[in-house]
C-alpha cells in the first residue's frame, strides 16, 4: 500500500473518531460492558461445608466440581446416574431447612450433579418430548416454548409448523441425525458468553458502527468539503477507496473489541469449559437440531456477526453517500438496521423471513441457532445461516460499490 | 496550454445557469465578473468537474476534461466559494490532508504546506483547530489549499470576500507571483482586485459570456459615456433618481457625481476615462436594482 493510500486512510480514520459523539458512544458502550461484566462480582456459591464463596473462587468451585461429571452418557451409564442424582436430590430436599438458608441441602449433596443433571434431561427431551412432539402435533408447541424471536403465538406460522409439512420433517430428520449422547460440560460461561456477546453487538456495538459511520460521507456534503475533495487528483477514486477501506478497518475494529473484550472476560472468568459441549446442553440452545459444539456455535455467531457487521457498514455508507448531511442520514440507517428486529410475522411470514435476512439479524446469529429457518430458492432449501452469509456478503459488496458511486458521482449544485 | 468551453449549457430544471458559454483560456490571470446569479459559481464548477454540463464541452489542450480525470485534476487548484473544512482539524493537518488528495506525501507536503501558511499569513495559527480562525483566515486558508501541489489551472471562486484591504492587496500580489505560466480564472464582486491582476476580465450575465478583454478594451464601449460634474446637492438629488449615477463624493457644499450617459448629462460635465467599476454599472445596473428589489 502505498504512502499517499495510507495517510488518507490514516486521516479518514481521524476523521471517525475524533467526532464528539463517538466518544460519547463508547462511554455507553463501556458503561454496558460493565453491568454484563459486573454480575461475576455479584456471583456467589457455597461449597459442600457450607463455605460462601463470591466472585471467580465461586465460579471456580461450581466449574471444577460439576466437571467432575462432565462425559457423554449413554443409556446405561445415563440411567446410573440418574439414580445417584435423584439420591442426591432426595438428600438435599430432605436436609433443607426452611430458614434462610434454605438451599443448604442443594448446596452440600445437589450442586455438583447440576450440570449433569440438566445435560441428561435436555439429552433425553431429544427422545423422549421434541421427536414424538414433531410427529405428532409438528413444531407448533416446540416453537412456542422454545424462546426463538419469531412465532410468539403467531398463527401465521402454524401452517408451517404443522404436523407432516415439509419443514416439520426436515426438523424431524435432523433431531433424528443428532449424534447422541450429548457431550455434556459445565458451560455456564459460555452460555453467558453468547448471550452477552448477541446482546452487545446488536445494541451498543451495532449503533456505534451506523452512528459512526453515518457522517463518512454526508457530513462531507454538510461541512462543503465534498467541492473541494472531488476537485483534486485522488478526490473521485483513492479517496473514495481509502473512505470505505476507513469504515471496514473501523467496524472490523470495533467488532473485535467487542468479540475480544467479551471472548476475553468471559474466558478469564469462566476458562474454556463448556467449549466441546453439546449446544442442546446450554440451556439458550436447548431446542436448537444442530450437532455442533459450543465452540463451533460460538465461531459461527462471531463469523454470521461478523458479515452482518459488515453489511451494517455498507448500509451506512451507502446512506450516508445519499444524504446531505449525518442528522439526516441517521434516520433511514436507523430505520434500514434496527427496524427489522421487530418480528412482524403477524402480518406476513414472507415479509418476516425477508427481515431475517437484514444484517442486523445475521449479528443477532445466536438466534439462527436456536431454531432452524428454511428458505425455498429455486426449488433448493437454504437453511437461514448459509442464506444469511450468503446475503450479508453480497449485500456488503453491492452496498459498498453502490456508495462509491453515489459519492462520485456528487454533483456540486449549490 | 489551452482550456476550452465549447457552447456550455447548464441548466438546474427550467433555470438556465450556464448559457451557451463558449471560451478559450491560456496561460494568465482572468477575472470573471458578474452580478449575483450570473453564473460565475455554476461556470467554475463546470470548469473543476464537478458538475457536468447540460450540453456543450470542455477540453484541455482538445481532450475531455472528463476522461482526462485524474490527470486532469493534478493539474487543478479550487477554491470554492463556500470554503469547507474539519472543524476539528488544525490548519497543518488541513493541508496535509489536501496535499495527500493531491498526491503530494511526506516531507514535500509538509514543506509545501508550511510555506503557503506562510504567503496567506497563517504560520503562527499553523497548529490551531480551523474552527478557532476568523472568517478571513479561513478563507486564507481556503486560498492556500487550493495553491497546493503549484496548479496549472488554478480556480478561486470569490476568493477576497471577508478578506480585509491589506489582505486583498497580500493576495492579489500572492496571485500575481504565482500566475505566471498558470491558467488563473477568479471570480469576484470587488472589481478592483480584477482590474489590479486579471490580465483579461469576462463578464457574464444571465449565463452568457457578454464581454471579454483586458480592462483598456473592454471599457472601450462606453469610452464616450462616463462623466463628472460638480453640482449643488438638489441637483445631485435629482440626477442620482433620472440616470445611471457611480460615485457620488461631497465636496464642501457641493456633489462630485460620476455619471453614465450618452449624451452630455448636466451642464459643466465633463467626459472622463472611464473605468471597470463603470463598466460593471452599464451592464449589471439592472441587475443591481432587481436584487435590490
Amino acid at each position: 500500500m502505498c504512502r499517499i493510500t495510507r495517510a488518507l486512510i490514516k486521516f479518514e480514520l481521524k476523521k471517525i473518531a475524533q467526532r464528539r459523539i463517538f466518544l460519547i458512544l463508547l462511554l455507553v458502550f463501556a458503561a454496558f460492558a460493565a453491568y454484563n461484566f459486573a454480575g461475576v462480582a455479584s456471583r456467589y456459591t457455597y461449597d459442600s461445608s457450607l463455605n460462601r464463596l463470591t466472585g471467580i473462587a465461586a465460579i471456580r468451585y461450581d466449574r471444577d466440581t460439576q466437571n467432575q461429571y462432565a462425559g457423554r452418557y449413554g443409556n446405561a451409564e445415563a440411567a446410573e446416574m440418574r439414580e445417584r442424582i435423584n439420591a442426591a436430590a432426595e438428600r438435599a430436599r430432605s436436609e433443607s431447612s426452611e430458614d434462610m438458608l434454605i438451599y443448604e441441602g442443594r448446596w452440600k449433596y445437589f450442586l455438583q450433579y447440576e450440570t449433569v443433571s440438566d445435560g441428561l434431561s435436555r439429552q433425553n427431551a431429544i427422545e423422549d418430548f421434541i421427536i414424538p412432539e414433531i410427529k405428532s402435533n409438528g413444531l407448533i408447541n416446540i416453537y412456542a416454548i422454545s424462546g426463538a424471536r419469531f412465532f410468539q403465538f403467531a398463527d401465521n406460522w402454524k401452517p408451517i409448523l404443522a404436523a407432516g409439512s415439509p419443514y416439520s420433517e426436515k426438523l424431524l430428520a435432523m433431531y433424528e441425525n443428532l449424534e447422541l449422547p450429548l457431550a455434556i460440560e459445565y458451560n455456564l460461561g459460555f452460555e453467558n458468553l453468547v448471550k452477552s456477546l448477541e446482546s452487545a453487538l446488536l445494541f451498543p456495538a451495532a449503533a456505534i458502527l451506523a452512528i459512526a459511520l453515518a457522517p463518512v460521507f454526508s457530513d462531507e456534503y454538510g461541512a462543503g468539503m465534498a467541492p473541494i475533495l472531488l476537485a483534486t487528483k485522488h478526490g473521485k477514486r483513492r479517496l473514495i477507496k481509502c473512505k470505505i477501506i476507513a469504515a471496514y478497518l473501523f467496524a472490523i475494529g470495533l467488532f473485535l473489541l467487542t468479540a475480544l473484550l467479551y471472548a476475553g472476560f468471559y474466558l478469564l472468568a469462566w476458562g474454556a469449559s463448556g467449549a466441546g459441549a453439546s449446544i442442546q446442553t446450554i440451556e439458550t440452545f436447548r431446542f436448537s437440531p444442530y450437532g455442533i459444539a459450543a465452540w463451533q456455535a460460538l465461531l459461527s455467531i462471531l463469523g454470521m456477526g461478523f458479515l452482518g457487521f459488515m453489511s451494517i457498514a455498507s448500509v451506512a455508507l451507502l446512506v450516508s453517500a445519499k444524504t446531505k448531511n449525518s442528522y439526516n442520514a441517521l434516520i433511514p440507517l436507523a430505520a434500514i438496521v434496527f427496524l427489522p428486529l421487530i418480528d412482524i410475522s403477524r402480518v406476513s411470514v414472507a415479509i418476516e423471513k425477508i427481515l431475517l435476512l437484514f444484517p442486523i439479524n445475521a449479528v443477532a446469529a445466536a438466534d439462527m441457532l436456536r431454531f432452524p429457518i428454511f428458505y425455498n430458492i429455486g426449488g433448493m432449501s437454504l437453511d437461514r445461516i448459509v442464506l444469511s452469509a450468503v446475503v450479508s456478503a453480497v449485500a456488503a459488496a453491492a452496498l459498498c460499490a453502490m456508495a462509491y458511486r453515489a459519492f462520485r458521482a456528487y454533483q456540486a449544485r449549490n | 496550454m489551452e482550456l476550452s468551453l465549447k457552447h456550455l449549457t447548464r441548466k438546474y430544471g427550467e433555470k438556465i445557469a450556464v448559457d451557451d458559454f463558449s471560451a478559450a483560456f491560456a496561460p494568465k490571470v482572468y477575472g470573471l465578473l458578474g452580478a449575483n446569479g450570473a453564473g460565475k459559481t455554476t461556470l467554475m464548477r463546470l470548469i473543476c468537474d464537478i458538475l457536468k454540463p447540460t450540453s456543450g464541452s470542455i477540453t484541455l489542450d482538445g481532450v475531455g476534461i472528463s476522461s482526462l480525470d485524474e490527470s486532469y485534476r493534478e493539474k487543478l487548484g479550487y477554491d470554492p466559494q463556500r470554503f469547507g473544512y474539519y472543524p476539528d482539524f488544525t490548519a497543518e493537518s488541513y493541508m496535509a490532508y489536501i496535499a495527500a488528495l493531491k498526491g503530494i506525501g511526506g516531507a514535500a507536503a509538509r514543506n509545501e504546506a508550511r510555506w503557503l501558511l506562510e504567503a496567506v499569513g497563517l504560520s503562527d495559527a499553523a497548529k490551531r483547530k480551523i474552527k478557532t480562525f476568523s472568517g478571513g483566515m479561513q478563507k486564507r486558508l481556503g486560498i492556500a489549499q487550493a495553491m497546493l501541489g503549484d496548479p496549472a489551472i488554478l480556480i478561486l471562486d470569490e476568493p477576497t470576500a471577508g478578506l480585509d484591504p491589506k489582505e486583498r492587496v497580500h493576495f492579489r500580489n500572492l496571485i500575481s507571483s504565482f500566475a505566471p505560466g498558470k491558467i488563473v480564472i477568479l471570480s469576484t464582486h470587488i472589481v478592483s482586485d480584477v482590474e489590479y491582476i486579471a490580465a483579461e476580465i469576462m463578464m457574464m450575465r444571465q449565463g452568457r459570456l457578454i464581454r471579454r478583454g483586458d480592462a483598456r478594451t473592454i471599457t472601450g464601449i462606453i469610452a464616450d459615456s462616463v462623466w463628472e460634474a460638480v453640482v449643488a446637492p438638489d441637483v445631485a438629488e435629482r440626477a442620482s433618481a433620472g440616470m445611471t449615477v457611480g460615485n457620488i463624493r461631497h465636496e464642501g457644499g457641493a456633489v462630485r457625481l460620476r455619471i453614465l450617459s450618452d449624451k452630455k448629462p448636466l451642464d459643466g460635465a465633463v467626459r472622463v476615462e472611464p473605468n471597470l467599476e463603470d463598466l460593471y454599472l452599464h451592464y449589471f445596473e439592472e441587475a443591481a436594482e432587481s436584487c435590490a428589489e
